[in-house]
């Protein structure tokens, strides 16, 4: 039966029924073929809609899960950012406390403007730790050790105000804020610890928005 | 490996969505149909889940038919995977309806081939015609192939042929992408996926001459 082999399809031809399987177009000499690749790429079958409900249900989870992301990332930019004040803080007073107190103490008078080994940015940080240590209305709050807290609740409050206008009732909600809801002792009490705590400090908040530097004029 | 392979065109599947597939590449066979599935896209990119629907009915069957001769019986569990994927990275795909489906497709290779590796095996295609048409007789697979409605036996012997043939033939046939998207797909050149679908084309017709047409019996 095979003692004539197979018409060697040319390329043209194999493009041609590459292309058009769908649009049925028979090639000549292999309508065969043609009949096989329009079947393997006929209309959809029932059964292989199966899985069209869980697909749209997915579809509506990630629009509800990326409705919430749109507003969320604002306000974790802001707990964030607080959190990595608090920190580098606490590390550069760990790391760099000893240079940080000489300063403080005046111990280092000729060394201040030579600015030793430690890198800007820890003299930077360190320069903000000494600063809130001077503060008389933190350490009644906090132990010596606990050098951070201060700018921590600073940022917080400005993080608070900032966001006070726009997202109000998530404020309280988020636990960024926890620690500044605490020292503050009640969440309605937060605006006017803040208001306190921002109004006390006009020298150092010179970042903090739409705050005139009284003290320099 | 398959993972690089297809990380050559598009990243992981966390890049893929910034993909930007050139538009109207095959703008000649634009049909109404297409025109239809373009603004389906265009809404259900805005979150319109009727137009999401739309486009699930119209890639749906194409990716489960793909992912059936890659995966096999799990191919329907591969493919609810990549709609997971397809649906949440939706909105920041860019692109036209057929870069929409090559961009889905692309998904859908990347499950399959997670699935194969955490299977820790081979895909299902690699053996000749003659091993998977076996367990049905081949003449009986070839036969029902004819019959417009065998979509599985064609299926089936389309899986036959050795994979780089099976898969080209399959994305150009059955998803219906041209040489240079279905390369993209699989990370290759489109000169070598057009060889492997016209191989793959001669070793299916060479194995319908040697099997009887239909309406005729065996004897003849």
């Amino acid at each position: 039966m095979s003692d004539h082999r197979f018409r060697r399809i040319s390329r043209r031809t194999a493009e041609r029924l590459l292309r058009d399987a769908h649009g049925r177009t028979r090639a000549t000499g292999h309508e065969r073929l043609s009949d096989l690749l329009a079947a393997a790429s006929a209309p959809a079958r029932d059964r292989e809609l199966a899985g069209e409900q869980a697909a749209v249900v997915a579809f509506r989870d990630a629009r509800l899960a990326t409705a919430p992301q749109r507003r969320r990332p604002r306000m974790l930019k802001i707990a964030l950012a607080n959190v990595l004040t608090v920190k580098i803080a606490a590390v550069a007073a760990a790391a760099a406390g000893g240079i940080a107190l000489a300063a403080a103490a005046g111990t280092l008078p000729g060394q201040r403007h030579e600015e030793p080994a430690p890198a800007a940015d820890t003299n930077v940080v360190a320069t903000t730790s000494v600063t809130t240590k001077d503060k008389p209305n933190s350490p009644d709050k906090k132990p010596d050790n606990s050098a951070s807290p201060s700018p921590s609740l600073k940022g917080l409050c400005q993080a608070y105000t900032a966001g006070a206008g726009s997202e109000h009732g998530k404020a309280h909600e988020n636990p960024a804020f926890s620690a500044l809801i605490t020292a503050a002792g009640g969440a309605d009490k937060v605006p006017a610890f803040c208001a306190g705590q921002l109004d006390d400090k006009p020298g150092k908040s010179d970042h903090s928005p739409g705050k005139p530097t009284k003290t320099e004029r | 490996m398959p993972r690089v392979q297809s990380a050559a065109g598009f990243g992981d599947s966390g890049e893929i969505s910034g993909v930007v597939w050139s538009p109207r590449r095959s703008s000649a066979g634009k049909s109404i149909a297409d025109t239809g599935a373009e603004e389906a896209l265009t809404a259900a990119r805005r979150g319109d889940e009727a137009a999401f629907r739309a486009l699930y009915r119209d890639v749906q069957p194409k990716l489960l038919r793909y992912l059936q001769v890659l995966v096999g019986a799990d191919a329907e569990d591969v493919a609810s995977d990549a709609w997971l994927q397809i649906a949440r990275d939706l909105g920041s795909f860019r692109g036209d309806v057929d870069g929409f489906r090559g961009w889905a497709t692309t998904i859908a290779r990347n499950r399959a081939m997670d699935h194969l590796r955490r299977q820790q095996r081979r895909p299902v295609v690699h053996g000749t015609v003659e091993d998977v048409a076996e367990p049905a007789g081949p003449e009986d697979t070839a036969q029902a192939a004819v019959d417009s409605v065998a979509t599985d036996a064609a299926l089936a012997l389309i899986a036959g042929l050795p994979r780089d043939q099976a898969e080209a033939v399959l994305l150009r046939v059955v998803v219906g992408l041209d040489a240079k998207a279905a390369a993209k797909v699989l990370g290759k050149r489109p000169g070598a996926v057009r060889t492997a679908a016209h191989r793959g084309l001669r070793t299916l017709a060479a194995h319908l001459e040697a099997t009887p047409p239909p309406g005729q019996t065996p004897q003849e």
